[in-house]
């Protein structure tokens, strides 16, 4: 199903890397777990930053709240620097999303797990945290394909049944994102 | 490409000392397209030389009686709107092309911020429209204040249309404006090339990324259309390509049977071999090196760069 | 999401196999931008087809019970952004226009400033309703129109120099997912697609689509082939459709394996400025298809020569190399 399809070419994310935006006027910041990537930001923003800086980190489902919240609150004029776990950026570029800002407003940077989440076609279930190229549904427990197409709107990547075609007939599954 | 739409001029009425505007009813009754705001039309103005010049449609999108434009009159132009205001009367009969819209506003931003400056402020009267019927929120700021068409805008949202004295007034009101609009609105300009730059270097100052920002760019698509002579290098047969037509419609009109798909520079099947002269492309299928080799050309949309001729290679 | 027993349709007569989009006009087959201008009627040797944006034949009350199925078992096959409600009403007015122009002795249109008075014979539809009200509706507006089509339709909302899929339908797609895909740009909707990004095919795509002014429209055609009448073929139930693929057997590729044919339209729609995109999808089983000598010789060489990256996106891996081998046997019997 994958044969003669260039990586350059697909929906995948694409990652620009937290590097403060010197035009902002706010910087608003969502790491989980907070790593690396938060720690250079912050030090570049104390040295040449301007425009308040705020940090939400710790449990990902207070901070997406809370990220939720201050961006209802705020302006044209702020970025939002999002790093952490593939799942955790995800979803935090999609409350970026419903509230307002577009994707050129969202810089972002995986610098934790690259376990993903996957939507299944057939039972519409995320399974979270996968990091092999086949992995069961935890909504219907079909062997889904991972395939290299990505939804903003669902945060997650593309699965559907990898044996569909032949029932058991798999290939071995690789760990592809860990 | 061709199609018009054939007018009557129902109303001519001055909205300042050089702002005069038209009312355009259909002539044979059928009603005119409804459009998405921010479109404008091409007016054949006639006079010594017919010209084709662009005008906002300043009037509801949903308009199929009649539309309204604005023109002013620029003394230093090709001479189009001195021609409109000088020799278009009420009765006329005026050809215009159907709507196109270089300057539709994002569908589904949360707001509005709109910044007009003089006649800019033409595209604004459909976007007023169409964002008070859908209930979205909307801030105007223009200049000067009682300009043309703003007692019509004025009454739609009163709380959402400020005037202001002069450009001095409006930069100080849209900095501050700049501030204070919620995630999601975008920002649309329209007027004196200096009076936009202002505003977009003021927006990057406060954080706007510059998708966030959109300018009335008022460019036909394809650029203007020179004339020039053609060499059929076959026959030796020497063509004149006129200012309303294609090299494509040219050769077509000489007996030239030409291959063609899309019409639009795209496809490639009408691509033609060039021996001598310079091609003008404006195509977006041949690749940079094509272009610069200068042999082939795409006459459905190409032209000649100078008088030529353009030697091509056909009978 | 699996869906009761579908509907068995009936085959093609020969007057629709006299109408059938053949796509290749060449005995091979590259991806290209084949945009031509629409509602010409185009020869494919045996009679015509494409005179028209919305093509209603002997197929349409089938198809729209179909339809009817699959959006009663998945709702989601049908979304409307909620800016994309006056590109809706564009549709509307669109195709009724067209329908009741077209084919006048199935659906009419009075039309009275905003009021409208619809009728469609063919389903006993008869509706009255203000334009832009959606109350005056009994469905949302899209789902309304679309409800009545025999084509999918895809709306792409321009913004950013960029085309965003924001409504649409698809039950009779093959192998992609509405659901999925909707709110992608129009280049990452063609992500997955081998070869259209080198070679330039999908960037001149895209720039002709921006440009696309109300008034011309434009098509092209696109092909693949599927094991079985079946038009919902869908990634949401590819495991319905999937085992068909490796079950195919030599003695039933006449009957069971078709060649699918999309006709795809461009259309820019005039007061929300969206780019509509119906896509009508035929079905011509191989023997149908061998009907027509030159196109069952057309077909082996275009199999028989098409790369293997091709051979595999389209979903033919486990049945081309026999497929070629039946058509040769019944080309070369023909010829002998």
């Amino acid at each position: 199903m994958t044969y003669g399809v260039s990586m350059a070419h697909t929906t995948l994310p694409q990652d620009p890397g937290l590097a403060l935006d010197p035009d902002a006027r706010e910087h608003l910041v969502a790491a989980v777990p907070a790593g690396p990537a938060v720690l250079r930001l912050c030090e570049q923003h104390a040295r040449d930053g301007h425009g308040p800086l705020t940090l939400l980190e710790g449990d990902e489902d207070d901070v997406l709240t809370r990220l939720a919240d201050r961006l209802a609150r705020a302006g044209v004029g702020l970025r939002l620097y999002v790093a952490g776990a593939e799942g955790f950026v995800r979803r935090a570029v999609r409350v970026g999303l419903d509230a307002g800002l577009q994707r050129d407003e969202i810089l972002t940077e995986v610098d934790a797990t690259a376990a993903r989440d996957v939507w299944c076609s057939h039972c519409k279930a995320i399974t979270r945290g996968v990091t092999t190229t086949i992995a069961p549904c935890a909504g219907c427990g079909r062997r889904l394909e991972v395939f290299h197409h990505f939804s903003r709107r669902h945060a997650a990547y593309m699965g559907f049944q990898a044996d569909a075609e032949v029932p058991g007939e798999l290939p071995e599954p690789e760990v592809r994102w860990a | 490409m061709g199609v018009t739409i054939d007018v009557r001029v129902a109303a001519v009425r001055d909205l300042g000392p050089d702002v005069r505007e038209l009312t355009l009813a259909p002539l044979n009754g059928t009603p005119l397209p409804a459009f998405s705001p921010g479109s404008h039309v091409v007016v054949h103005v006639p006079g010594e030389r017919t010209r084709k010049n662009p005008y906002s449609l300043a009037c509801a999108p949903w308009s199929t009686d009649a539309y309204r434009i604005a023109v002013r009159r620029l003394d230093d132009g090709r001479g189009g709107s001195r021609a409109v205001h000088e020799h278009v009367r009420e009765g006329d009969v005026l050809a215009i092309e159907p709507p196109r819209n270089l300057f539709a506003p994002v569908v589904g931003a949360r707001k509005h911020l709109l910044v007009a400056g003089g006649i800019g402020i033409t595209p604004f009267v459909s976007y007023a429209h169409q964002l008070v019927a859908a209930g979205t929120p909307f801030e105007l700021h223009h200049a000067p204040a009682g300009g043309p068409l703003a007692d019509e805008l004025e009454p739609l949202r009163p709380d959402a249309v400020h005037a202001h004295a002069d450009r001095t007034a409006l930069m100080a009101a849209v900095e501050a404006a700049l501030d204070a609009q919620p995630l999601g609105t975008h920002l649309s300009v329209c007027g004196p090339p200096a009076m936009m730059e202002a505003v977009c270097q003021a927006a990057k100052r406060h954080g706007w990324p510059g998708s966030r920002v959109h300018l009335e760019r008022f460019v036909l698509d394809t650029g203007p259309m020179d004339p020039f002579t053609v060499r059929l290098a076959k026959s030796g047969r020497e063509l004149a390509v006129g200012e309303d037509e294609t090299l494509l419609e040219a050769l077509e009109a000489a007996g030239a049977d030409v291959p063609y798909l899309c019409r639009q520079g795209i496809c490639g099947e009408c691509r033609l071999d060039v021996l001598d002269g310079t091609p003008d492309h404006r195509d977006i299928y041949l690749t940079a090196d094509e272009r610069a080799a200068g042999t082939a050309i795409m006459p459905c949309v190409s032209r000649c760069a100078g008088d030529g001729p353009l030697v091509l290679d056909l009978a | 999401m699996s869906a009761t027993a579908i509907n068995v349709p009936t085959g093609n007569s020969p007057e629709a196999i006299a109408r059938f989009p053949f796509p290749f006009d060449a005995d091979g087959y590259m991806y290209s931008t084949n945009v031509e201008e629409a509602e010409k009627p185009r020869s494919n040797g045996v009679g015509e087809w494409g005179g028209r944006v919305y093509d209603v034949d002997e197929h349409y009350r089938f198809e729209i019970a179909e339809r009817d199925r699959v959006l009663a078992a998945d709702p989601a096959r049908c979304q409307v952004l909620p800016h994309m409600r006056l590109a809706a009403w564009d549709v509307v007015e669109d195709a009724t226009t067209r329908l009741s122009r077209d084919f006048p002795e199935h659906f009419s249109l009075e039309v009275r400033g905003d009021q409208r008075f619809w009728t469609n014979r063919l389903l006993g539809i008869e509706q009255s309703y203000t334009l832009l009200d959606d109350d005056t509706l009994p469905l949302e507006p899209f789902e309304w129109i679309v409800r009545q089509l025999q084509e999918d339709v895809e709306l792409l909302d321009q913004r950013g120099d960029d085309l965003f899929f924001d409504a649409g339908i698809l039950t009779f797609g093959a192998d992609w997912s509405l659901d999925f895909d909707l709110g992608m740009s129009f280049l990452e909707i063609h992500g997955p697609v081998p070869r259209v990004h080198e070679m330039g095919v999908l960037p001149r795509a895209f720039q002709f689509l921006q440009r696309l002014p109300v008034g011309p429209i434009y098509r092209r055609t696109n092909w693949t082939m599927t094991v079985g009448r079946r038009l919902d073929t869908c990634t949401e139930v590819y495991h319905e459709w999937g085992p068909d693929r490796a079950n195919l057997r030599y003695e039933e590729i006449g009957e069971r394996l078709h060649l699918r044919v999309e006709v795809q339209h461009f259309v820019r729609l005039p007061r929300s400025n969206a780019v509509m995109f119906p896509i009508r999808t035929y079905l011509a089983s191989l023997d149908e298809i061998c009907t027509v000598p030159a196109w069952a010789v057309r077909l082996e060489r275009v199999l028989a020569t098409l790369p293997q990256d091709l051979v595999d996106y389209k979903g033919l891996t486990r049945y081309r190399d026999m497929t070629v081998e039946w058509l040769r046997e019944r080309n070369a019997a023909r010829a002998g």
